[in-house]
């Protein structure tokens, strides 16, 4: 029975990181991503030090 | 259980994690070249000048740093000095952070050595290139160490030596040397840190000198509070990205996987960690937890400072009070936040895996201990590889040496045109660089110290700069300002007029660079009483890290 609890723990957590990192690693095009791309400027002009 | 704060130097398994995220982080760096992001400029050689210990008329944001690299310089190459300053960053704020939580257990320090050594603001001051401001990152753990040990410690004198020490790394910079400066005052006693406080205040005289003998105005532009506040990386605002070490201002150095949808859900998870550790915290640093707590609550209000209502109280900060300024990043003051929240979650992991370990079986509890290891870097899987291939190292065309050698052989002030602080070259793939001009030639360089952020141009502080401004405004020749060189870029795209450079002789031109020398230069007027004493603040702040370290060392040897 612990044996499976302990699985079934693994794969939960496993499942979880697993999610986070490939949508995490997709970021840039996640729906999250077009919110902060309306605020910012992705192209900004070569000399500017930055953008928000 | 009750640990004493000062654990001593961790094994193997932590040494072996720091090196293991270093690499990690720094791979690309094992390519030939120089890393040129935004403020981070190393140069083959950088030469010893004045301006570099008290900048005559710019305020010392990187005052001792420079003339510490200039110093380091002359024993090792820029190239070399630029790898080992960033190894050490990521190696010792790994390092220190596993052996500063209070546990004998090996998993729990590693999982708080990942959550504090991959973090959102580590990548995104890397990306900055602010690794002045990650020296005190990386200090910091072991700063907080040794001022909770001063307390402790049989022997006094040795404990505040190491405290010393500890800050030196820190004190590199104005923001580094507040924050050690204020970690010291929350952390020791008031009885015990009279002393504490003193010798980290001394380690500040080099910029505090530097700033009180400058001709720049003390005062700041209030347009960079709003350029500079704390950012929004996703839909959790501003506040959630605060939260999560996150929210620098410039959306050009944030990794791509802040934005993502579930980075606010894996914040919220390691906060939920971080959360379950502080009764164990407490029961573990009964006399420093609260005073830590304090302390990070502190960073993270200020961090927050610059948005929503604070803003006006900056505003009016950077304004009317002198070297308010440094506050205008606000962000940057999140490092001791960070610190608490690592701890915290190392202890949130071993309590969890304790629960998990007595109700199931010991194996639960280890798999709850590799979750929290991991969990920073799922949340942030592209600081690997020097943030997903953005820290590549790049050459110098060989221009730069040329025209280093022609000003090295009759110095004085060079004016470097396009009149940009920040230069986006061609060779360097475009990223985004501070002039490298000023660290690469032996002489003083004017450089305009406007920023543009976005579509807001934030004031700078030298006259002199604001001089030549005018004069390019207008499209005037600039020999008249009496520069004895002009350093004009040369890359498609980029032109200068042809009119400002009237009256001047061309001496060098290149692919990359052309060099100019104005017939009617001025002899350039150094005000070296201004310096001096800038210079006897670098000695006194020297002098106090050597007799720290002749006491840390002369003693019996210990696991320090």
């Amino acid at each position: 029975m612990a044996r499976l609890a302990t699985f079934v723990v693994a794969a939960v957590l496993g499942a979880t990181l697993g999610l986070i990192g490939i949508i995490a690693t997709i970021g840039q095009i996640s729906p999250s991503a077009d919110t902060v791309a309306n605020q910012s400027d992705d192209n900004p002009a070569a000399t500017i030090y930055g953008t928000r | 259980m009750r640990l004493r704060h000062w654990p001593g130097w961790p094994g193997w398994p932590e040494r072996l994690a720091a090196a293991a995220i270093t690499v990690v982080v720094l791979a690309p760096l094992v390519l030939p070249g120089y890393v040129l992001r935004y403020d981070m400029v190393f140069v083959p050689r950088q030469p010893m000048t004045a301006d570099l210990f008290a900048p005559a008329d710019a305020l010392p944001r990187a005052v001792p740093l420079d003339a510490l690299v200039s110093l380091a310089n002359l024993a090792v190459p820029g190239w070399a000095l630029q790898r080992l300053v960033l190894a050490a960053i990521v190696y010792f704020a790994a390092l220190g952070m596993a052996r500063l939580v209070p546990t004998q257990r090996t998993l729990p320090r590693l999982v708080a050595a990942l959550a504090y050594a991959w973090t959102p603001y580590l990548a995104e001051r890397l990306l900055l290139g602010q690794w002045g401001l990650l020296l005190a990152y990386a200090a910091l753990p072991w700063l907080v160490a040794a001022a909770l040990d001063l307390r402790t410690a049989p022997d006094r004198p040795r404990a505040l030596a190491r405290l010393v020490l500890a800050a030196a790394p820190a004190a590199v910079t104005p923001t580094g040397g507040l924050i050690a400066l204020a970690t010291v005052a929350v952390l020791v006693p008031l009885r015990a840190g009279l002393a504490a406080i003193a010798a980290t205040a001394a380690l500040c005289a080099p910029w505090v000198v530097a700033t009180a003998t400058s001709t720049a105005g003390g005062t700041s532009d209030p347009d960079g509070v709003g350029a500079f506040a704390a950012r929004a990386e996703n839909w959790s605002g501003a506040l959630g990205a605060l939260a999560g070490t996150g929210g620098i201002w410039n959306a050009q150095t944030v990794p791509g996987s802040r934005s993502s949808v579930l980075a606010p859900f894996a914040t919220a998870l390691l906060l939920a960690l971080a959360a379950a550790g502080w009764r164990t915290l407490r029961q573990r640093w009964p006399d420093g937890t609260v005073r830590l707590a304090v302390l990070a609550a502190g960073s993270f209000v200020l961090a927050a400072a610059s948005i929503g209502p604070g803003a006006r109280v900056m505003e009016w900060l950077v304004v009317d009070i002198p070297g308010a300024g440094l506050l205008r990043d606000s962000q940057k003051f999140l490092i001791p936040y960070a610190v608490l929240l690592a701890v915290l979650a190392g202890l949130g992991a071993e309590v969890l895996a304790d629960r998990l370990a007595v109700r199931l079986d010991a194996n639960a509890g280890r798999v709850v201990l590799v979750a929290a290891l991991l969990l920073p870097v799922a949340i942030l899987p592209d600081l690997a590889f020097g943030a997903a291939g953005q820290l590549r190292p790049v050459r110098y065309p060989a221009d730069w040496d040329t025209v280093a050698t022609q000003v090295k052989a009759a110095p004085g002030e060079v004016l470097s045109l396009p009149f940009y602080g920040y230069q986006s070259y061609a060779w360097n793939r475009g990223v985004i660089v501070r002039d490298p001009a000023p660290r690469y030639l032996a002489a003083p360089v004017l450089i305009n110290d406007e920023l543009q952020v976005g579509p807001v141009t934030v004031d700078g502080e030298s006259p002199r700069a604001a001089e030549v401004r005018r004069l390019l405004d207008t499209g005037q020749p600039v020999a008249p300002l009496g520069m004895r060189w002009v350093l004009v870029r040369q890359e498609s795209g980029v032109a200068v007029p042809p009119a400002v450079l009237t009256g001047l002789r061309p001496v060098f031109s290149g692919q990359h660079l052309a060099l100019w020398e104005n017939p009617s230069a001025a002899a350039t007027a150094v005000a070296s009483h201004r310096r001096w004493p800038a210079v006897a603040a670098h000695l006194f702040a020297a002098l106090v890290i050597v007799f720290a370290a002749i006491l840390v060392l002369r003693r019996r040897p210990t696991a320090w």
